[in-house]
């Protein structure tokens, strides 16, 4: 059953298909030798066919979604009902949305430390092969890499979107894909505002919401100082798979497990897999994931509140 | 495991050396645990109290980082807190309880608790410190990007095999995947290390050494100082051998010296076919390696290079 299905979740909904897509195509390239440039040519085949499908399947909902509801309430709508609190908060939020935006544009914030993604990227391209040279060098692997590195698909996607676009993968490692990776980080925080703050729909027009956002974008500026924090990960590190995790999948799926939506909190548990070294897919959305599914079902048997439900029941508008 | 649990003490005090946002979620919780009475999220309260716990108690964190595989450094389990989430949480709730009371014409008091509780928030982080103090990163980026340019169309149709200082070798493959280098990035960033099976041969990593001394204006042989073991046995092999390439005063001072000579015939034995030095380098050494080459070198923005295997290159492009 699909609960509380926000636009949100259909954005970071699709960035996980295209994940998944991009792990098959990897994997095929991996394992039966196929070039890079027809790999990047079934993963591009694959997306259209799930945009196309994607957007078919919006298009029903949202028209079936229009006919029940009956009354538009848009973004115009919430605008106009929000007190002059709100849109003070709204225009501080946007600015630093902004700032952040610009500075991943402008900005000389890329840190590589610990990273070769542009090179292993830059040498799937070459090679037309993937991980047949050592990124580092230009070299044949005298002796491998490990497996569980090897099925990591991000470089495959990173790499067809070059071969897609003719950009350089300096241009979509370090600019394009952090600024994807903002705006879904915006969207995860967003959903998961809507979770923790439900009682907003009824009173308040939202404040809590939009104070939360505010304090996120003010945090991860703070944060944007050491290696590992979420702030740093996001502004000078975005194309990471640990960075996906952190600032993408793990609120998503914090927001996910506040509604009990435990069929897409999978989805994340997957996309973290394909993305990031794992105990054998075993990381940090699992762990999340198990960590609040057992202390909801406590809440929910054993301390009575079960506070959590109620989101469920009021809806997040 | 021993390690693992020093490092994930060391890691704790590290964590909290630059910025202090872990203490701002503590004290978070704190006020939702102690200064609120509705609980209205308490299983993603308890989680992050009992994982922030975890993460800081040295046992628990260093089973964490068995469970993040040992690739992460320490910093990483903090994945595990949605530190950003609830820290905001908290404040968010703090601050709307606040604005509550300018009803009761209190509007003083909560603009004054509001700007505190922003500039806790911006204090807590070091307002960016000196991590976006990257020109000097920049300004090398551009300077390599610039030769790397001037070489690779100087040897279009063949590739480009460069070896040089760090300040190039650094930026070859991610300006341009098509050079090959003889060793890479990971022979300083030993994170990436981790990335490969692959090791380096010791000629490779006494080549990057050798760059290293001339790249801070040392002299033209590499001295290497070595354990007894490795002199005892690279005595034996000599004598076996007889092979003289490498000269050893070894074992008496257990010094090796690694002749300039050595360094460029191992890079082209290597297909090195561009050599570049700092123009700080002395002007003895760039004789030697003309010498060895049997070419001048060319001096390119701060370089000097040399181009081996001239009958490759496509001089229409030069």
């Amino acid at each position: 059953m699909v609960k509380n299905i926000q636009a949100g979740d259909y954005l970071i909904t699709g960035e996980a298909i295209f994940i998944g897509l991009a792990e098959a195509v990897h994997l095929a390239g991996v394992v039966f030798g196929f070039s890079f440039s027809r790999c990047a040519l079934l993963l591009g085949a694959g997306i259209a066919a799930a945009v196309a499908a994607g957007g078919i399947t919006l298009f029903l909902l949202r028209r079936r979604r229009k006919e029940k509801d009956g009354s538009g309430t848009g973004l115009a709508g919430k605008w106009r009902a929000a007190s002059g609190g709100e849109k003070i908060l709204y225009g501080i939020f946007s600015f630093l949305f902004l700032s952040q935006l610009i500075f991943l544009c402008v900005g000389n914030t890329v840190y590589r430390g610990g990273d070769m993604t542009v090179e292993t990227v830059g040498s799937f391209l070459t090679a037309d092969a993937i991980y047949q040279v050592n990124p580092m060098t230009g070299a044949p692997y005298t002796l491998g890499i490990p497996s569980r590195l090897k099925i990591l698909c991000l470089p495959t996607l990173y790499g067809s979107i070059c071969k897609w676009t003719g950009l350089s993968p300096a241009a979509v490692v370090w600019r394009g894909v952090p600024i994807v990776i903002l705006c879904s980080c915006y969207a995860a925080f967003g959903l998961l505002a809507q979770s923790l703050f439900p009682e907003n729909g009824e009173q308040g027009r939202g404040i809590k919401r939009t104070v939360f956002m505010t304090i996120v974008s003010l945090l991860l500026w703070a944060g944007a100082y050491q290696n590992g924090m979420d702030g740093f990960n996001l502004l000078c590190c975005g194309w990471r798979g640990v960075t996906i995790r952190n600032v993408v999948l793990l609120p998503w799926l914090l927001s996910l497990c506040l509604r009990r939506n435990w069929g897409m909190a999978v989805l994340c548990i997957l996309a973290e897999a394909c993305i990031v070294w794992t105990l054998y897919g075993c990381g940090a959305c699992l762990f999340m994931a198990a960590g609040m599914a057992v202390l909801q079902f406590l809440d929910r048997r054993f301390w009575g509140k079960g506070k959590a439900g109620q989101i469920e029941r009021k809806g997040m508008r | 495991m021993t390690e693992l649990l020093h490092n994930a003490w060391s890691g704790w005090t590290g964590y909290m050396d630059s910025g202090k946002l872990a203490a701002l979620l503590l004290a978070v919780l704190l006020y939702l645990w102690f200064c609120r009475k509705e609980k209205e999220n308490l299983p993603l309260l308890l989680y992050t109290s009992v994982m922030t716990v975890c993460c800081i108690l040295p046992v628990t964190a260093a089973l964490l980082m068995l469970y993040q595989t040992k690739f992460y450094n320490y910093e990483w389990i903090w994945s595990l807190v949605p530190l950003t989430v609830v820290t905001a949480y908290g404040i968010t709730l703090f601050l709307v309880k606040v604005w509550e009371t300018e009803q009761k014409g209190k509007r003083k008091d909560c603009i004054v608790v509001t700007v505190l509780a922003v500039a806790a928030i911006l204090f807590c982080g070091s307002m960016g410190g000196d991590i976006w103090d990257r020109s000097e990163e920049r300004e090398e980026r551009l300077q390599a990007g610039e030769v790397l340019d001037r070489i690779s169309r100087r040897y279009t149709g063949s590739g480009v095999c460069l070896w040089g200082p760090r300040e190039v070798m650094e930026y070859a493959r991610e300006k341009d995947a098509s050079v090959t280098l003889p060793y890479g990035r990971n022979m300083w960033d030993h994170f990436l290390d981790g990335y490969a099976y692959d090791t380096y041969k010791e000629e490779l990593i006494l080549m990057e050494q050798w760059m290293d001394q001339v790249r801070r204006g040392g002299e033209g042989d590499l001295k290497v100082r070595i354990s007894e073991e490795a002199a005892e046995a690279g005595a034996e092999q000599k004598a076996a051998s007889a092979s003289g390439a490498v000269q050893e005063d070894a074992p008496e001072d257990m010094e090796r010296v690694v002749k300039l000579e050595e360094c460029v015939q191992t890079a082209l034995a290597e297909g090195v076919n561009c050599i570049l030095l700092p123009d700080s380098a002395r002007p003895d050494i760039v004789q030697r390696v003309e010498k060895v080459l049997g070419v001048r070198g060319v001096e390119m923005a701060h370089f000097w290079v040399f181009y081996t295997g001239e009958e490759e290159i496509d001089e229409r492009n030069d």
